[in-house]
C-alpha cells in the first residue's frame, strides 16, 4: 500500500527530528509533537475542500521534493535586496544569512534571526510565537510549525517608534533538484509602538521550489504598523503563505501586498481584530500571466465591537492564468458598531484566463455597516477610443489604462521608497502583458 | 332491560374506540424507502413502464449520494426510512366547519385579507358548497384549451401527454443532479405540468390557486413548465396563507424550459410552517428549481418571497444557453425566531450576449440565520455576457445572523460581472421619525421592511404583491420591542 502524503511528511520529520530541533528551546520542540499529532489527524486539503477549490494542495505537495533542512555550509548572500534603507534581515531558503544573527538596539528594538532570538530572548519570543497561526485549522501552518528552524524576528518594545524600516528579504533558490523549504516571520509591535516593515519574497534563479511560509504579526494596544510585502517568485515556484495578524485595542495596521510573479501563489490571510477600536487597511494587487495561478484567501474577523476594516484587492489576469479571490468578513456576536468593507476588482485580459471571486460576509451582530463588492471586466473600449483620438496609439492607451487600474493600489504603499520600486516593477509587468 | 341486553346495547351504541377506517390500508404504503416502494408508488399511480424505470433509476442514483452539508445550515439528522412516501390526496375534510379551525390561523387569514371561501379551502374545511371555484376552474380550463395551453397535474400529464413528459422531464434537473432531486424523481407524488404552444401568450396568470382542490400534492412536488417558441406565461406558485403541513421534509423540483423568443415569469410565495417561537417543529424545505433558456432571445424571471419553513435550502437558477437570453432573479427571504435559510441563485451564462440580474433582499430577525448564496458563471464561449448582482441584508435584533456567499467565475474576457452587497440594521433615526408621527415601532418596522423589499415585491403580480406585503409585516410580529 502506498504511504499517504501525510505519512511521508510525518516520517520525514521523525527521521530528522534531532537536526530540526537542534539548538532550539525545549518548549518549541515539545510543541511540535502536538502539531505532528494534529497534522496526522487532518490531511492536506485537496480541491474537494471548498476553500481550496482552485488550489489543490495535495497535488502541489505530491512531487518528489527534496527538503532544505540545513543552512548551506557557505553562507549564501542574498543577491536581490530591496532598495530600501533600513534594518535588513536577509534569509536564504528560510535561514538567516547574517553573521551577527541578532541585533539589539539601545532603545530595545530587536531584529534578526528568529532562531537566535529564540535562544537569546526565549521568554519574549515564546510569549508571541505560534499564538496567531492557525495550526489546528490550517494543515500548511501546522506543517510549517513542525519543520520551522529559523526565520525573521522583529520586536519593537512598548512606546518606541522604530527609527528606520525593517527590511526582511526572503530569497529562495537552489541549482539542485526541486526543493521544499519553510520560512517564518514573527513581527511584534508593543504598546503604543510604531514600526515600518517591508518584506520581499523572491527567487534568485529559475529552480523549482515549494515554499511554505508563515508570518505572524502582533500589534499590542495602540500600536501602529506599516507593512508592505512584495512577492516575485519564478514561474516554476509554489509559494503557500499564511499571513496572520492579531490586533490589540486602538491599534492600526496599514498594509500593501503585491504578488507580481509566481508559478502558484496561495495566500491565507487572517486578520483578527481582537481589541476594541482597532483598524486595519489592506491593499492587494496580483498579476497572472502564462500559466500562473494566484489564489488569495482573505479572512477578516471582527471579534470585538468598534473596529474598522477595509480591504481592496485588484487583479490583472491574462494568458492562461487563473486568479481566485475568496474573502470573508466575519462579525462575531456582539461585535457591534463594526464597519467593514471589502472589494475585489479584476481585469480579465484573455478568454483563456480564469477569474473566480467570492467576497463573503458572515455577520452575527446587528449594529454594523458591512459591504463588499466584486467585479470582473476588461478595458473600457471608450476610454481607449478617447485616447486614440488624441494621438495615443492603442498599445499605449491600453497600457495607460491598466496602469491607472493598478496604481490606485500601489499609491497606498506606506513606504515612499518601496512605493517607487513597486511602481517600476508593476509598470514592467504591464509592459510584458 | 336485563343485564345482557344492556351490555349488548352499550356495545352496539358506542363509537368504535380504535378509529376503524378500512380504506387507510389501501391509501398509504408502508414507511421507508426501497426499490419495492418506488415501484409500488408508480403502480398506485398507474404509470407506464418508462416512468417506473425512471423512478427506479433515480432511486438507485439516490442510494449512491449523500446529503449536501455545505450550506450554512444546521440540519438535524433525517431518517429517510421513517417517512411515508405515498399517501393518496385526502378526500375527507379535516374539519366540518370554520369554527373548528385554529383561531390563530384564522386571525392570520383575516390579516392577510384572504376571502372566506379560500380560507376554508386552505385550512381543509369541507368545501362542497364551494361556490364559484369549481365553475371558475372549468371556465379557465376552457379558455386555456382553446389556445392550446396544457395545464394539468403531473399525473394527468404522464397519462395524457407522455411524449411531452418524456421529452422534457428531467431535461433541466436530471435525477443525477443532487441528493434531493434524485429523491424527488424517485418518489414524487404529483405536481403541475404546463405547456404553452408556439406563439401563444397565455391570457391569464396560471396559478396553483385555482387548483386548490387538487392541492395536497404532498411533500415531493414536481413541476414542469415548457414555453414553446414565442410563447409567454406567468406562473404563480404557493400562497401567502400559512400552510400547516404535518410533513417535515419537503423536496420539490421545478423545471422550466424556455425556447426561442419565449418568456416565463415564475413567482412564488413560500409560507410553510416555520416552527414555533422556540424553534420547535417546522418544515424543512429543500427545493431544486432550475430554468433553461434554451432558445435565442428567451427570457426567464424568478421572483420569490420566502418567509416560511424552519430550514430553507433553495437556489432557483437560470441556465442561459440561448444567445441574447435574459435571466432575472428577485428574492426576499425573511427569517425570524429560529428559522434558517440558505437561499440564492445560480446563473450560468453559456450563450452570447446573455444578460442576468440578481436582486436579493434578506431580512433576519430573532435568532435566525439567513444566508444568500449565489453563483454567477460565464463560460468560455459566452461573449458579451453581463451580470449585475445586488444582495442586501437587513438585521433586526442582535441575536440573528446575515451572511452573503457569492461565487463569481469568469472564463471569458468580454464578461462584465458586478456584485455588491451591504448589511445593516434599521436605523434608530428611521424608527424615531415614525414614532414621532404616531406609528408604533412594530408598524414602523413593517413599513421600513416593505420599503426595503419593494424592488422585489414590485415584480410580483399585483394581488400577490399586496398579500406579500402584509405577510412580511405579519412574519415580523413580535420581533421588535
Amino acid at each position: 500500500m502506498n504511504r499517504s502524503l501525510e505519512q511521508e511528511l510525518s516520517e520525514l520529520y521523525i527521521s530528522n527530528v534531532d537536526m530540526i530541533g537542534e539548538g532550539l528551546p525545549e518548549r518549541v520542540n515539545a510543541a511540535r509533537r502536538g502539531f505532528l499529532e494534529s497534522f496526522n489527524l487532518s490531511s492536506l486539503p485537496s480541491a474537494r475542500e471548498e476553500r481550496y477549490r482552485h488550489c489543490d494542495l495535495r497535488k502541489l505537495f505530491d512531487v518528489e521534493w527534496e527538503h532544505y533542512f540545513t543552512q548551506a555550509r557557505e553562507r549564501v548572500a542574498v543577491t536581490d535586496s530591496l532598495p530600501v534603507e533600513g534594518y535588513h534581515v536577509d534569509l536564504y531558503n528560510g535561514f538567516c544569512t547574517e553573521n551577527e544573527p541578532l541585533t539589539i538596539l539601545p532603545d530595545g528594538v530587536v531584529y534578526g534571526s528568529l532562531r537566535a532570538a529564540m535562544r537569546e530572548r526565549e521568554e519574549l519570543v515564546l510569549y508571541y510565537y505560534n499564538t496567531a497561526a492557525e495550526n489546528d485549522a490550517e494543515t500548511v501552518a501546522a506543517l510549517n510549525s513542525l519543520f520551522m528552524q529559523d526565520g525573521a524576528f522583529v520586536y519593537v518594545p512598548d512606546g518606541v517608534a522604530a527609527e528606520r524600516p525593517f527590511v526582511l528579504s526572503f530569497e529562495y533558490g537552489t541549482q539542485d533538484a526541486a526543493q521544499m523549504c519553510f520560512a517564518r516571520a514573527l513581527i511584534v509591535v508593543g504598546r503604543g509602538a510604531q514600526a515600518d516593515v517591508v518584506v520581499s519574497h523572491h527567487t534568485s534563479d529559475g529552480s523549482r521550489m515549494l515554499v511554505d511560509c508563515v508570518r505572524e504579526t502582533m500589534l499590542e494596544d495602540g500600536a501602529g504598523l506599516h507593512l508592505s510585502e512584495i512577492t516575485r517568485m519564478n514561474d516554476q515556484s509554489i509559494l503557500i503563505t499564511g499571513n496572520y495578524l492579531k490586533q490589540g485595542a486602538d491599534s492600526r495596521a496599514e498594509m500593501l501586498d503585491v504578488w507580481l510573479h509566481g508559478g502558484v501563489t496561495r495566500v491565507n490571510t487572517r486578520h483578527d481584530l481582537a481589541g476594541r477600536g482597532c483598524e486595519s487597511n489592506l491593499y492587494g494587487l496580483y498579476f497572472g500571466t502564462g500559466h500562473e495561478r494566484v489564489d488569495i484567501d482573505l479572512r477578516v474577523n471582527h471579534l470585538v465591537p468598534d473596529c474598522k476594516s477595509f480591504e481592496s484587492v485588484k487583479g490583472v489576469v491574462s494568458g492562461f492564468a487563473e486568479g481566485a479571490f475568496n474573502g470573508r468578513v466575519y462579525v462575531a456576536p456582539d461585535a457591534q458598531r463594526t464597519v467593514a468593507f471589502q472589494q475585489n476588482r479584476n481585469l480579465q485580459m484573455s478568454d483563456t484566463s480564469k477569474v473566480y471571486t467570492e467576497p463573503q460576509l458572515e455577520i452575527y451582530a446587528d449594529d454594523v455597516k458591512c459591504s463588499h463588492g466584486a467585479t470582473v471586466g476588461q478595458m473600457d473600449a471608450e476610454a481607449i477610443y478617447y485616447m486614440r483620438q488624441r494621438g495615443i496609439d492603442e498599445q499605449e492607451a491600453r497600457r495607460l489604462q491598466m496602469f491607472g487600474f493598478v496604481n490606485d493600489i500601489i499609491s497606498h504603499c506606506p513606504h515612499d521608497g518601496a512605493c517607487d520600486f513597486v511602481r517600476e516593477l508593476a509598470e514592467a509587468r504591464i509592459n510584458d502583458l | 332491560m336485563n343485564e345482557n341486553d344492556k351490555l349488548l346495547n352499550d356495545i352496539t351504541q358506542q363509537e368504535y374506540k380504535y378509529g376503524f377506517v378500512t380504506d387507510i390500508e389501501t391509501e398509504t404504503i408502508p414507511k421507508g424507502l426501497s426499490e419495492e416502494i418506488v415501484r409500488m408508488i408508480s403502480a398506485k399511480k398507474g404509470e407506464p413502464a418508462w416512468m417506473t424505470e425512471y423512478r427506479v433509476n433515480a432511486y438507485k442514483q439516490w442510494l449512491t449520494m449523500t446529503m449536501p452539508r455545505w450550506a450554512h445550515l444546521e440540519i438535524p439528522e433525517i431518517d429517510y426510512q421513517d417517512i411515508i412516501y405515498y399517501a393518496a390526496p385526502r378526500t375527507t375534510p379535516k374539519y366540518q366547519s370554520m369554527d373548528e379551525v385554529d383561531p390563530e390561523l384564522k386571525a392570520t387569514f383575516d390579516k392577510l385579507g384572504i376571502p372566506l371561501e379560500e380560507q376554508m379551502a386552505l385550512s381543509g374545511v369541507a368545501v362542497d358548497a364551494v361556490m364559484d371555484s369549481v365553475s371558475v376552474k372549468t371556465t379557465f380550463k376552457e379558455t386555456l384549451a382553446e389556445m392550446g395551453v396544457i395545464f394539468c397535474s403531473m399525473s394527468e400529464a404522464i397519462r395524457d401527454y407522455p411524449e411531452l413528459i418524456r421529452k422534457y422531464l428531467g431535461s433541466v434537473v436530471p435525477y443525477t443532479d443532487n441528493f434531493f432531486a434524485a429523491l424527488n424523481a424517485a418518489v414524487f407524488s404529483d405536481g403541475s405540468f404546463c405547456y404553452v404552444p408556439k406563439g401563444v401568450r397565455c391570457p391569464m396568470e396560471l396559478s396553483t390557486y385555482f387548483r386548490i382542490n387538487a392541492a395536497g400534492t404532498g411533500q415531493f412536488e414536481r413541476t414542469l413548465i415548457v414555453a414553446d417558441e414565442g410563447a409567454y406565461v406567468s406562473y404563480l406558485e404557493g400562497c401567502t396563507a400559512p400552510m400547516r403541513d404535518e410533513n417535515q421534509l419537503h423536496a420539490a423540483v421545478v423545471e422550466i424550459v424556455v425556447l426561442k423568443d419565449a418568456e416565463v415569469k415564475y413567482s412564488t410565495v413560500q409560507n410553510w410552517y416555520p416552527g414555533d417561537k422556540n424553534g420547535k417543529g417546522g418544515i424543512y424545505n429543500f427545493v431544486t428549481k432550475r430554468g433553461l433558456c434554451r432558445g435565442e432571445n428567451s427570457r426567464l424571471s424568478w421572483t420569490q418571497v420566502e418567509t416560511g419553513s424552519a430550514i430553507t435550502w433553495k437556489y432557483p437558477s437560470c441556465i442561459l444557453a440561448g444567445d441574447n437570453s435574459v435571466g432575472e432573479f428577485y428574492s426576499v427571504a425573511l427569517t425570524n425566531n429560529y428559522q434558517q435559510a440558505d437561499t440564492g441563485t445560480k446563473t450560468i451564462h453559456l450563450g452570447r450576449n446573455t444578460r442576468s440580474r440578481i436582486v436579493s433582499k434578506g431580512i433576519s430577525a430573532g435568532r435566525s440565520q439567513n444566508s444568500y448564496r449565489g453563483l454567477v458563471k460565464v463560460a468560455k464561449k459566452a461573449d458579451g455576457a453581463r451580470n449585475y448582482s445586488q444582495c442586501d441584508s437587513l438585521l433586526i435584533g442582535d441575536r440573528c445572523g446575515a451572511h452573503t456567499f457569492p461565487y463569481v467565475e469568469a472564463d471569458n474576457s468580454s464578461a462584465v460581472i458586478e456584485h455588491e452587497a451591504t448589511t445593516s440594521k434599521i436605523s434608530d433615526d428611521q424608527l424615531l421619525y415614525c414614532n414621532q408621527r404616531g406609528i408604533s415601532t412594530e408598524d414602523a418596522v413593517g413599513l421600513i421592511v416593505n420599503g426595503y423589499a419593494k424592488e422585489v415585491l414590485n415584480k410580483l403580480p399585483m394581488e400577490f404583491a399586496i398579500e406579500a406585503q402584509k405577510l412580511l409585516s405579519i412574519s415580523l410580529e413580535g420581533s421588535v420591542g
